[in-house]
């Protein structure tokens, strides 16, 4: 049994005429990691939200079709229970801290102290997080006035303290350097390791290469592409579709274009330097 | 990482002061039995002492500053407004006259008429808001919970108090931006208020969708699941002589109403 499964799902958001998903179908697996790629408003969000159950218990609207989490339908779960079940981590850093909290460490231990873990235990989880994505030297900071990137850290380990079997990650990189955004990279390539299943927002499309198993193109609230991530992201055609390709695979094609293919399209720099070094 | 903080979670909260180290009831208790006996007492010379001493515990507590923030404010509107409005009252009979402010007499009589009035409106507040200035609002909010209060009710308490800091600062925000684009707001009361009215619209908007924000946010933090919450950081539950100290002060204010009626 699929761990999501969706069956011709359209949504609308209450009050808006266009509908934000159409005709979605599709079945993530247990245990894989899920990249989603596309243009602005494409209904990446949208989708997040979706099996994160905010819509519709959250969001009102108009949803049609099926959307089946572990094989219960969404309009039958319980918003709380799912909450414990699958994390999510917001697009905007800036609304997802509790504002209730005086310190970093304790915005962090929210979530734990909500599921009724054991105080000794959520003191253990919560400065194992806080040293993974290293904000330690924030943990005694108001979590009210922190920068963007820091903000971005705090959300994250918020969620992934709570070791939910599956991660719904929107955007986590957005507001962070290129060393931050390879930590985070390096965190949830680690928490794949450990059997979740991930679903990702990401633009960083050459992160999103080396790290996920299938990618899913949205363009206009729809499905445009989807399938293993190799020949998903080696396919020019996305690129009419708002997503990019990775600099790998637009050295391949431009190989090609020049009468010189290398033996196949590469995705990562790693795949890419034996290619070329074949070649000659 | 700092061990200390981490550590300090281990064990109750502690400031190694007493007043502050009391629990949030007791604190709440002694303060409330306070308030009420200068509401009984009505008589300048118990209300005095009681001003002072609210004084000196805030001074001890080390919260001075807060409390007097605020006392200070309190203590002038209130002594402002009793002695204007008895010395409307005091216009005839046999007065001495005081001042005279642009042709309008005050009378000595008048200040000693509401002395007393001012001194227990002055020690009831000043308990109540010695408590305040001595109690975090998250201290309150944990203690009522452990009385069983539900922590939905106490979330949104402690997210309104962060709300106003939010929505000061959004405020200003705004007025800056209407600053620079030339609209004036400094200046006098008139040109402020043309300022500042058109900010609570957006301010109001802005209220409204970081609720719903909120609400998201916490529910991505597994809040409503039907569990029993654990706390990360725990008070001291009242001590005998804790809840002794409450009964004492109460004992006092019931020992303050019999003096009131037999003298
Ligand atoms: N809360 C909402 N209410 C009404 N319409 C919404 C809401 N959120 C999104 N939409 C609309 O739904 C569509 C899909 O938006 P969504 O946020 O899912 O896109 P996205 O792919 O996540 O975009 P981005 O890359 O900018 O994050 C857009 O047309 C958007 O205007
Ligand atoms: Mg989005």
């Amino acid at each position: 049994m699929a761990k999501i499964e969706l069956n011709d799902v359209s949504y609308k958001y209450p009050y808006t005429k266009n509908q934000a998903l159409r005709k979605i179908s599709y079945n993530f697996e247990s245990g894989k990691f899920y990249g989603i790629i596309g243009e602005n408003g494409g209904g990446k969000t949208t989708l997040c939200n979706l099996i994160r159950g905010l819509v519709p218990h959250f969001y009102k609207g108009k949803l049609k079709g099926d959307v089946l989490v572990d094989g219960t339908d969404i309009r039958d779960w319980n918003l709380d229970e799912l909450s414990a079940q699958i994390g999510y981590v917001f697009q905007n850093p800036f609304t997802q801290i509790s504002g209730i909290k005086e310190t970093v460490f304790e915005e962090v231990a929210l979530g734990l102290e909500n599921l009724g873990v054991p105080k000794e235990e959520i003191i253990e989880k919560v400065t194992n997080v806080c040293k993974l994505l290293k904000i330690d030297d924030l943990i005694e900071n108001n979590p009210n006035e922190l920068s963007g990137g820091q903000r971005q850290r705090v959300a994250f380990a918020s969620i992934i303290s709570m070791e939910t079997e599956m991660l719904i990650i929107d955007e986590p990189t957005s507001q962070l350097d290129p060393e931050g955004t390879r930590d985070v990279f390096g965190i949830i390539k680690t928490l794949k390791e450990s059997n979740k299943t991930i679903i990702l927002v990401e633009h960083k499309i050459d992160m999103i290469a080396e790290y996920c198993d299938e990618i899913l193109v949205m363009s206009k609230g729809s499905i445009a592409f989807s399938g293993p991530t190799h020949e998903i992201l080696s396919n020019p055609e996305i690129m009419e579709y708002g997503a990019m390709m990775p600099q790998s695979a637009i050295f391949g094609h431009a190989m090609a274009d020049a009468g010189k293919p290398l033996a196949r399209i590469p995705i990562t720099l790693s795949e890419a330097v034996p290619l070329v070094k074949d070649r000659r | 990482m700092d061990s200390e903080f981490i550590n300090s979670f281990r064990s109750y909260q502690k400031t190694g002061n007493f007043w502050l180290d009391l629990n949030p009831i007791t604190k709440l208790n002694i303060c409330l039995a306070f308030a009420f006996s200068a509401l009984i007492m009505l008589d300048w010379r118990y209300g005095i002492p009681l001003c002072l001493a609210c004084c000196v515990v805030a001074l001890l507590a080390g919260k001075f500053k807060v409390f007097f923030d605020m006392y200070g404010k309190v203590c002038m509107i209130v002594i402002l407004f009793v002695t204007i409005v008895r010395q409307i009252g005091m216009r005839t009979g046999n007065v001495t006259p005081f001042i005279n402010i642009f042709g309008w007499q005050w009378y000595l009589e008048s200040f000693v008429a509401g002395w007393d009035r001012i001194t227990f409106i002055l020690g009831f507040s000043g308990s109540l808001i010695l408590f305040f200035a001595t109690t975090p609002m998250r201290d309150l909010m944990y203690s009522f919970e452990q009385l069983g209060m539900s922590h939905e009710n106490s979330f949104i308490m402690l997210a309104s108090m962060q709300n106003i800091i939010d929505l000061k600062k959004a405020s200003v925000t705004i007025l800056e931006s209407q600053k620079s684009r030339g609209i004036e707001t400094d200046g006098n009361i008139l040109v402020r208020a043309k300022a500042f009215f058109p900010t609570l619209g957006p301010l109001l908007l802005g209220a409204i969708a970081s609720t719903e924000e909120k609400a998201i946010a916490m529910d991505a933090r597994a809040f409503s699941v039907k569990r029993k919450h654990t706390f990360l950081r725990e008070l001291a539950p009242a001590s005998t002589t804790q809840k002794t100290l409450s009964i004492a002060a109460w004992v006092f204010c019931a020992a303050t109403l019999v003096f009131r009626f037999i003298r």
